[in-house]
């Protein structure tokens, strides 16, 4: 028989498939794994993000590895502007490494005990694509030296 | 979605929110027209304030702790701290205000179309509190004492939730 939380989970990647379904993106399922990898074209760059349904913790968990990587002599300004992007950021945040200058950003939902809705789960996605996508080219700005750290903090304070 | 059946999700997540606060004995403070949460620590066992809001416009909903803020000759140390602690955790994170110095602990979740248990709402709320209580007195010690970057590092990296 199977248990309360495997059934949870594979509803909620049964709903995750049917929130992918209707976008064009390219999509790589991997379903013994509850986890789908895929691939977003931003405004500004490709975007590549991976969702699962994490089992053990009733959650379903989204990542997405940046391009961008702060050079050693910019890590400070690199915890500073993303932080400065958490802040604005409603849902969601940057996973900013200050030993290797590398930045993610991660999304979570729980679940326990209930159903995600497929809506709940496109706007995940959505929310996402449009977070990654409206930072991560001025992320590489400030690493570049063509923003500041003040122009960055000034335009996302909310 | 309509903001009709937004709002209708609102409220129905709402009153579960407020049932599993009143079996969970929390004493708080609601605003139920606009779907927020006051939880004071002077009649409850925490000894910070704690917030819980509706957004019905993206629909999710968000708990928020305040934590500290960073006085101005501090504001980088700072930024190194709260990135050190928001590494790797599940859910959740310091969001820090580079030009005020105020941080604050944000967890959320979305609702849309959906209804919520009592499992994820306490959830949400004892797991933004144990992060809070777990990473406050670090992050306060890191803006305020004169510590090295790498001492901030390890002062806060040591921490496990």
């Amino acid at each position: 028989m199977i248990d309360i939380k495997t059934s949870l989970a594979e509803k909620t990647y049964k709903n995750l498939l049917e929130a992918v379904k209707d976008n064009n993106w390219t999509c790589e399922r991997h379903d013994d794994e509850l986890k789908i990898n895929y691939g977003v074209n931003g405004d500004f760059m490709h975007m590549n993000f991976r969702i699962l349904v994490d089992k053990d913790t009733d959650t379903v968990r989204l990542f997405s590895y940046l391009p961008v990587q702060f050079d050693e002599s910019k890590r400070t300004q690199g915890a500073l502007v993303t932080s400065a992007a958490n802040y604005s950021l409603s849902d969601g945040r940057f996973e900013y490494d200050v030993k290797d200058g590398s930045v993610f950003f991660k999304m979570t939902a729980s679940y326990r005990m209930s159903i995600i809705s497929v809506e709940a789960l496109v706007y995940m996605l959505n929310y996402s694509a449009w977070a990654v996508d409206k930072f991560q080219s001025d992320f590489a700005k400030v690493n570049g030296g063509s923003l500041s750290v003040s122009e960055f903090a000034k335009k996302y304070n909310k | 979605m309509s903001e009709k059946t937004s709002v209708k999700f609102a409220k129905k997540n709402f009153k579960t929110l407020c049932k599993t606060l009143d079996q969970n004995k929390w004493k708080y403070e609601k605003d139920k027209k606009n779907f927020k949460i006051n939880i004071d620590p002077d009649f409850n066992d925490v000894d910070f304030n704690v917030r819980i809001s509706f957004n019905t416009g993206l629909e999710i909903i968000s708990v928020y702790i305040p934590v500290s803020t960073a006085p101005r000759d501090r504001r980088e140390i700072a930024a190194i701290a709260v990135s050190v602690a928001n590494y790797d955790f599940i859910a959740g994170s310091f969001d820090y205000n580079c030009m005020s110095g105020n941080i604050i602990f944000r967890m959320t979740s979305t609702y849309a179309d959906s209804l919520l248990s009592a499992k994820v709402f306490e959830y949400l709320l004892n797991q933004s509190c144990k992060i809070v209580k777990n990473y406050r007195s670090k992050i306060r010690e890191a803006c305020e004492k004169n510590l090295s970057e790498d001492g901030v590092i390890k002062l806060i990296g040591g921490v496990n939730v």
